[in-house]
């Protein structure tokens, strides 16, 4: 079952001549698969992450993320496909600095709407699974990288969405931390079979996914 | 969403705490300028109509647009009946014109007749000199006309008038007291006797030109209007607000010249209350941006915004109306006094020289609901601002 696909996908950019992020991409992603997108800085990763995640409009070509185009879907539309599909984790980690571990993962089933009881509960599931329970009256504040980016992934899969875009997950955290976090990452992928693709130029990473997409100059060089 | 709202705020305590307190101190001046302007047009308007004029006259119909002692009527059983029924104070008064006269000098003055112990006009506590009238015989004059006269008390003038019948009055009437009101036609050209002198010197055989209504009752135009409906017909109310344009139109523009101040503050506090909203949104920017990407729409990310600003708007009402109240209430007990010269200039104007504050909720309510409408119109720019950049620049996916 393909959860992502891309026809042509292009964005440019003008900034005196055209500049090609992500030249006539075509990708497709199935259910569960545990994907990297490797590549040297500037050469369309995040770009690429950003209009798969619908963050980004695309200059040309469509982006069907289980079988639905969000190129082209009206902006309110759009976040509401992102909250209910997608799952974010960042490279810092981007926790809300106010609120605790355990708010910041509600945070996505009380937008969602789900009822109190049933947040605690699925809240608290995913902290089990991932071990982060100690975690969850913890502000970011008094949490080191690798928690926080645990509590992300955590924010990121609690609704069990159909993809996962992380984008350099590991780029701040020690060796040690980044190989548990991609772990846990691909733990997840295997029980709730949820697709991840990862943005990376790290081979800690990359050495654990079963796919790896190479991406140079925008466009794919090997798959 | 309020949680984080809320929490957000304290995330600078200094900068939500300057804030608050400039609210709060706005607050506190809207409510304390209101009140005392408030306190004072109300008691300047008792002041200014105790004075002379009352709350309200009735007159035969057509004497109010001329003023002729012809157009005169009579308090009979069935009038002074239905006055009594009010609650309001009356008295009855003949005015007319005519000359005043002592020695060689001559002066055209108005000449009313007044009962002296029904009289509700503060006229009794404006004597400088003298006292007041108490039987025939006896008049009182205001201080300028006594000094162009160059009378004293005990002095007789001779007053000539023209009666209702087109008959001439004349009579010598003993200066009792000089009286000293501020208003200048008062204290240059009125005259008072008995209602009995006024009587005989203009002919009017128990009839009166005006009975004079006075009430401090807050429901008085309420009251007024159901005695209008019951007066015979060709008599008519006129209100104070009739009979002393200038008085209201003097409130008006003091009002006015006070609205554009006011303003001017809550554009202070206003652009202080941007200038936070403003600050704190854009440290968050990347942040706003994630909640964004994670599934809140543009609105959403606004409101958050406008909560944040409701809850610095609450925070600093409620504390400005906190320190209002006592400050108020102080002043409704202990009126802030003018003296000197500068009560002669407010008395000069029908101001009383007194400034209470009031103590309403209207005020209280009224200047809540403002601060709280600018502190939401406040809020939507940096909100509009900080959705309208694109979600990808804002995240900086790569740093």
């Amino acid at each position: 079952m393909e959860i992502v696909k891309t026809e042509n996908l292009s964005k440019y950019y003008t900034d005196g001549t055209i500049v090609k992020a992500v030249d006539g991409v075509n990708l497709t992603l199935k259910k569960g698969e545990f994907t990297a997108l490797v590549g040297p800085s500037g050469s369309g990763k995040t770009t690429l992450l950003n209009l798969i995640g619908g963050i980004d409009k695309p200059s040309e070509g469509k982006v069907f993320i289980d079988g639905q185009e969000i190129s082209l879907m009206p902006e309110k539309k759009l976040a509401k496909f992102r909250l209910h599909k997608l799952g974010f984790v960042f490279q810092s980690f981007n926790l809300i600095p106010v609120l605790t571990a355990y708010e910041n993962v509600e945070l996505i089933l009380l937008f969602q709407g789900v009822p109190k009881n049933e947040r605690r509960e699925r809240v608290m599931r995913i902290f089990k699974e991932l071990g982060i329970e100690e975690l969850a009256d913890r502000t970011p504040s008094k949490m080191s990288g690798g928690q926080q980016q645990r509590v992300a992934i955590a924010r990121a899969i609690v609704h069990t969405p159909s993809l996962v875009l992380a984008d350099e997950p590991t780029a701040n955290l020690d060796s040690e931390n980044a190989i548990a976090i991609v772990e846990l990452m691909k733990k997840m992928s295997e029980e709730k079979g949820i697709t991840f693709l990862i943005a990376t130029h790290d081979s800690r990473v990359f050495e654990r996914t079963r796919r790896i997409i190479k991406i140079i100059d925008g466009k794919i060089h090997e798959d | 969403m309020y949680k984080v709202a809320w929490r957000n705020l304290w995330r600078n305590k200094r900068r939500t705490i300057l804030t608050i307190s400039a609210i709060a101190f706005s607050v506190l001046v809207l409510i304390f300028m209101l009140s005392i302007e408030s306190g004072t047009y109300e008691y300047t308007k008792d002041y200014a109509t105790k004075i002379w004029n009352g709350k309200a006259r009735i007159f035969k119909k057509g004497y109010f647009q001329k003023e002729t002692i012809t157009k005169s009527f009579t308090v009979d059983k069935k009038l002074k009946k239905l006055l009594e029924s009010t609650s309001f104070s009356w008295c009855k008064r003949i005015d007319g014109y005519g000359l005043v006269s002592f020695g060689d000098k001559t002066y055209g003055a108005s000449i009313s007749g007044i009962e002296p112990e029904r009289e509700i006009s503060a006229i009794s506590k404006k004597i400088r000199e003298g006292k007041y009238i108490n039987s025939t015989g006896q008049v009182l004059v205001g201080w300028r006309l006594a000094k162009n006269l160059k009378v004293k008390v005990g002095d007789k003038i001779a007053i000539l008038v023209q009666g209702r019948d087109g008959s001439l009055g004349a009579k010598l009437l003993e200066i009792t007291g000089i009286f000293k009101t501020g208003v200048l036609d008062l204290d240059r050209g009125k005259v008072i006797t008995t209602l009995e002198d006024a009587d005989e010197l203009f002919s009017m055989g128990g009839r009166v030109t005006t009975v004079v209504l006075y009430s401090k009752t807050r429901d008085f135009d309420k009251k007024l209007n159901s005695l209008e409906k019951k007066l015979p017909p060709e008599l008519e109310l006129v209100t104070w607000q009739k009979m002393m344009p200038e008085l209201l139109e003097m409130i008006e523009f003091d009002r006015a010249g006070a609205y554009i101040m006011y303003l001017i503050l809550i554009m202070i506090v206003a652009f202080g209350l941007l200038n936070t909203l403003y600050m704190s949104t854009f440290e968050r920017r990347k942040e706003l941006a994630v909640l964004r990407a994670i599934g809140l729409t543009k609105g959403e990310v606004r409101a958050l915004i406008l909560k944040e600003s409701f809850f610095l708007a609450l925070l600093g009402t409620i504390t400005g109306i906190l320190i209002s109240l006592p400050v108020v209430i102080y002043f409704v007990k202990h009126p802030i006094k003018v003296g000197g010269k500068m009560a002669e200039f407010f008395e000069s104007l029908l101001f009383a020289p007194l400034m209470p504050a009031l103590l309403s909720w209207k005020i209280f309510a009224g200047v809540s609901v403002i601060i709280f409408i600018f502190a939401i119109i406040m809020a939507i720019f940096p909100g509009i601002r900080v959705t309208r950049e694109e979600l990808s620049q804002q995240l900086r996916f790569e740093k």
